[in-house]
């Protein structure tokens, strides 16, 4: 007798623009990154075996959904194995990638009609399960892949729309190293630094929206200045105060060769300051400069596909 | 890793965030949780932010509701 065993993909994500901004109701620019996470189940003659342990509990509340949502018993004798090429908490989106493949995965499992739609709404579910209030934007293009423009327009109306795009660009993540302070020290030096200077946070913000919308050209093939707008950009957070004078003299060297880096998520002020988002016209001379300066890069493709079946 | 999420909004309009993310926030689970808001992955509401924050500055437990 086969054995139901089924395997299943979804990429992580990068903010490409308007991370802070986001928070104060501004646009921003999410998109699947060639970093996938892939989920495989198998039927299991007794006994329910995840690999690695440590994503038991997160198997478990997945399930948990899954049977409710989709009206289903059982799911206990299970051999469940998580491979991720996405770091996780480094803001790459792996819960969300996570939460999008073992959702498609108990679809094929089950046999039952692939339906993007009902597997993003099961994965936000899963999401909420996690963490509280998410926005639906990483479940969203981990489902989906590509390219996707959110804001919170108030705070029960969010927007998402997905992008046509012409553009793929290639560019390359560099880890600068775990920032001293804690996130949630960011988000309040943020919030503080709103509060302290509304107007000129404001300004920061608009710009920040510019620039978002240049991006959106950009993918459409209506403009060239890629590596122009991430400079533009990594300015403003720089004004917001969230990038630290390591990591500024780290994407000046880079800006000196010709490319551009901005950071991506949320940044930090004292020593590092998480994923940094670099591009060059010329990969190689990035390359060159990653080794001389003994950096932690990895290229990712922008606008990947989405979640997939990878057993053909 | 903490499952229990606690409702720092109201009965009427709940918030709820993890554990973590407000009496250790330095934790792997609550930086990642405040990454998230950071980059509009989790929404939080301008009240319940600005009270998410004053809970998560202090080195005590919260006062809200929890729930597993």
């Amino acid at each position: 007798m086969e054995i139901n065993k089924v395997k299943v993909s979804a990429p992580g994500k990068i903010i490409l623009s308007g991370e802070h901004a986001v928070v104060y109701g501004y646009p921003e620019i999410l998109c699947a990154v060639d970093r996938r996470l892939s989920v495989e189940i198998e039927e299991a003659g007794v006994g329910f075996d995840v690999q690695p342990i440590e994503g038991k509990a997160l198997v478990e509340y997945a399930i948990e959904v899954v049977r409710t949502k989709l009206n289903v018993s059982g799911l206990r004798n299970l051999k469940i194995r998580i491979d991720s090429q996405i770091p996780i908490g480094s803001g790459l989106g792996s819960s969300a990638a996570f939460a999008v493949a073992i959702t498609a995965a108990f679809f094929e499992f089950l046999k039952l009609p692939r339906s993007l739609k009902k597997i993003n709404e099961i994965a936000y579910e899963i999401e909420k399960k996690q963490h509280g209030t998410p926005s639906g934007g990483d479940n969203t293009v981990s489902a989906y892949g590509g390219f996707l423009l959110y804001r919170k327009e108030t705070e029960v109306f969010k927007v998402f729309s997905p992008l046509k795009t012409k553009v793929f660009p290639s560019i390359f993540l560099i880890n600068s190293g775990k920032p001293e302070e804690n996130t949630g020290e960011m988000v309040k030096a943020v919030k503080n630094f709103v509060l302290k200077s509304p107007g000129q946070a404001e300004m920061i913000f608009k710009e920040m929206e510019k620039i978002t919308r240049s991006f959106l050209r950009y993918l459409s093939g209506e403009e060239q200045n890629f590596g122009d707008l991430i400079t533009r950009n990594e300015r403003l957070l720089e004004e917001l105060g969230v990038v630290s004078l390591k990591t500024k003299t780290l994407i000046q060297k880079i800006e000196a060769i010709g490319g551009s880096a901005k950071i991506s998520g949320a940044g930090g002020m004292k020593e590092n300051s998480g994923i940094i988002l670099a591009y060059h016209q010329d990969p190689k001379v990035l390359v060159k400069l990653a080794n001389e300066e003994k950096l932690d890069m990895f290229r990712v493709k922008l606008g990947e596909k989405g979640v997939k079946n990878e057993q053909g | 890793m903490s499952n229990v999420m606690v409702n720092i909004g109201t009965s009427e309009r709940p918030c709820f965030v993890p554990e973590n993310a407000l009496i250790a926030p330095q934790s792997p689970g609550g930086n990642s949780w405040w990454g998230k808001v950071a980059t509009g992955s989790v929404i939080v509401p301008e009240r319940e932010l600005l009270k998410a924050l004053k809970i998560s500055g202090k080195a005590g437990g919260s006062n809200g509701n929890k729930q597993s």
